[in-house]
């Protein structure tokens, strides 16, 4: 009866939806808050397994079945395949870290070749993906932001020998986001636990340990931050964007779409966190669904709006600051009208339409910036986008393209100096460049 | 006792199923796999007690969503914002059947979107219902002539080709 409105090609679902849909299954549960954790922790866990069921290629299926054949907990120093990986971080040009999944096992990996190989550190992390997760150097690493327990917490955990081992930190009860530079960490913490319906506005406080996580104290003031406890605190709505050891920005938004809204708060300090300031969110109404801050220096701020997404589509507007977040301007847009209410902004350059920028990202790092110029943007379902012009013009990276990123993954791209960059390409594989330039695909 | 099926397993065929509705609704891919996501999402959420049968539940879930996401896209349209599908093949086709099939008594339409937009057999209807092929039988019926009545009023093709099957 109605064949005739089929689609002539259905789409195959692939690892990549699966996992998509788990990232949104666990940014829901992280709203409503059940107490059976179980079934998306399993579920997430799992995704290294279907992913080796689908992944394409016969040298992937093999790589994928010697690691997936494994049973029961890996053993330290398993090679892990680079397909395997769901987001990575490094501390330098060749030692990075990497979350893997292998059956129901959230695995640390570790690697230091630059990403040409990868090793298991910790078979079983005490957070399941989609956990975020940073090191600051090659000992000492932070894990937060996976699923939170069925009282709503969402605690931090620390290690201090390169991932064997993990203990949980002494912040919370609900850790949003951590920045590390050198022994001095900052977490960005909701003060209510994660509740299932709406509840009492909540302070969100910005503690600071100066001992690699061991002990934590507020240093002054409370940024001007309150979360409802229902919807963002803990989930991906909230981001710190630490610039210097004393200065950093705390950005929070919620996904109110479709109905406009105000902008989020941007906040920040330049003293090490004992005051805070508000700064105007650049982001206009309508353009406040997923919003990402970056910056190149103490003055130069990337902010990345967007709209409600649908049909692979997604408006987006880009604005710069060159004064520490004082005054903004439009870099670029990509207006997509039904998804903004019919607002337009005026294009002004060449951001793409294309892919998610969204707060259930598989990773949750989608825009990198190097200098004034130089950025890299990776949103969901999409491609990775280079700019060279402060972010006026934007361009498929050609070169990850032609070594075999598939156009429609999600992952995240990290740099840690203007030459040495990696993208993660959740159950796809991983590329690096070594000039900034040209990428080469790594591993099996 | 037989182990439980877990999700990943038939997440394929769930996704393909409920991508198909999606598709039979919205007509765009992009919103047809937005909403084959977000129906996949909701069932893992509950997979313990969906997984003996989930299928019923993920068409219903994804017909839901795809008839609420294209009314907001036609209300969009209708206000003068530029729809971003790049497909638009039978739209008003497809808004017309999203309508008739709102305008169904509940048991109607929850027979109606299994039979036809899943396109399931009778027994497996009534199974995911719990009621007897006789009774999916007489809700199809009165269903078709109700959504024939409106799809023909609108001189529509999906109106002049239902048949009543089975």
């Amino acid at each position: 009866m109605f064949e005739h409105l089929d689609d002539p090609s259905p789409p195959e679902p692939s690892a990549r939806t699966l996992g998509a849909v788990l990232a949104r299954a666990a940014h829901l549960r992280r709203r409503r808050v059940v107490s059976a954790m179980g079934a998306v922790a399993v579920g997430a866990l799992s995704l290294g397994v279907v992913i080796g069921a689908v992944a394409s290629g016969p040298t992937t299926s093999q790589t994928f079945a010697a690691f997936d054949s494994q049973t029961g907990l890996l053993a330290l120093g398993t090679p892990v395949p680079s397909t395997d990986l769901a987001s990575v971080v490094f501390v330098g040009d060749l030692r990075g870290f990497a979350l893997a999944v292998h059956s129901t096992q959230t695995v640390l990996a570790v690697s230091t070749d630059g990403g040409g190989s990868w090793t298991v550190a910790d078979p079983s992390l005490p957070m399941s993906f989609p956990a975020q997760f940073e090191f600051s150097d090659a000992v000492h690493g932070y894990l937060w932001g996976g699923p939170p327990s069925s009282t709503g917490i969402v605690p931090l955990w620390i290690t201090a020998n390169g991932g064997r081992t993990w203990t949980r930190a002494g912040v919370g009860p609900v850790v949003s986001d951590v920045s590390a530079i050198g022994p001095d960490v900052w977490a960005v913490v909701g003060t209510c636990p994660i509740s299932s319906s709406a509840g009492a506005s909540c302070p969100v406080l910005v503690e600071i340990s100066t001992d690699n996580g061991q002990t934590w104290a507020q240093p002054g003031a409370a940024p001007p931050l309150r979360e409802d406890s229902e919807v963002s605190v803990s989930d991906e709505n909230i981001e710190m964007a630490r610039i210097t050891p004393s200065r950093a920005y705390v950005l929070s938004f919620a996904s109110r779409a479709p109905a406009p809204a105000a902008a989020g708060s941007l906040t920040y300090t330049a003293d090490g966190g004992r005051t805070w300031g508000s700064r105007a969110d650049p982001c206009p109404s309508y353009f406040d669904f997923g919003e990402q801050i970056a910056a190149s220096g103490t003055e130069d701020l990337w902010m990345v709006c967007a709209s409600q997404a649908s049909a692979g589509s997604q408006a987006k507007a880009l604005y710069r600051s060159s004064d520490g977040g004082e005054h903004w301007s439009l870099a670029a847009a990509a207006n997509a009208p039904v998804l903004t209410g019919g607002r337009v902004l005026p294009s002004g350059g060449g951001l793409s339409s294309e892919g998610y920028v969204t707060p259930y990202s598989l990773a949750h790092e989608n825009l990198a910036v190097l200098t004034t110029k130089d950025a890299w943007l990776f949103p969901d379902r999409s491609g990775v986008f280079e700019t060279t012009d402060g972010g006026h013009t934007w361009g498929v990276v050609a070169g990850l393209d032609k070594s075999g990123l598939v156009d429609g993954g999600s992952g995240n791209v990290v740099f840690v100096d203007a030459t040495h960059g990696w993208v993660c390409e959740a159950g796809s594989g991983l590329w690096r460049t070594t000039n900034g330039k040209d990428w080469e695909r790594l591993g099996p | 006792m037989a182990e439980a099926v877990r999700f990943e397993e038939v997440f394929p065929d769930l996704y393909r199923l409920a991508y198909r509705v999606s598709f039979r609704v919205l007509g765009d891919r992009g919103d047809a796999e937005d909403v084959a996501q977000e129906t996949l999402a909701r069932t893992h959420l509950r997979w313990a007690r969906l997984r003996d049968s989930p299928h019923g539940w993920v068409v219903t879930v994804a017909t839901h969503l795809a008839i609420d996401r294209l009314r907001r896209r036609s209300r969009a349209t209708e206000s003068g914002g530029e729809p971003v599908a790049l497909v638009e093949a039978h739209l008003s086709e497809r808004i017309d059947i999203a309508r008739a099939l709102g305008r169904l008594p509940r048991r109607q339409r929850e027979v109606v979107v299994l039979r036809y937009l899943a396109d399931w057999p009778e027994l497996e209807v009534a199974d995911a219902l719990g009621c007897s092929p006789g009774t999916v039988k007489s809700h199809a019926s009165r269903g078709l002539a109700h959504l024939r009545h409106q799809l023909e009023e609108r001189g529509i093709r999906g109106g002049r080709d239902v048949r009543a099957s089975g």
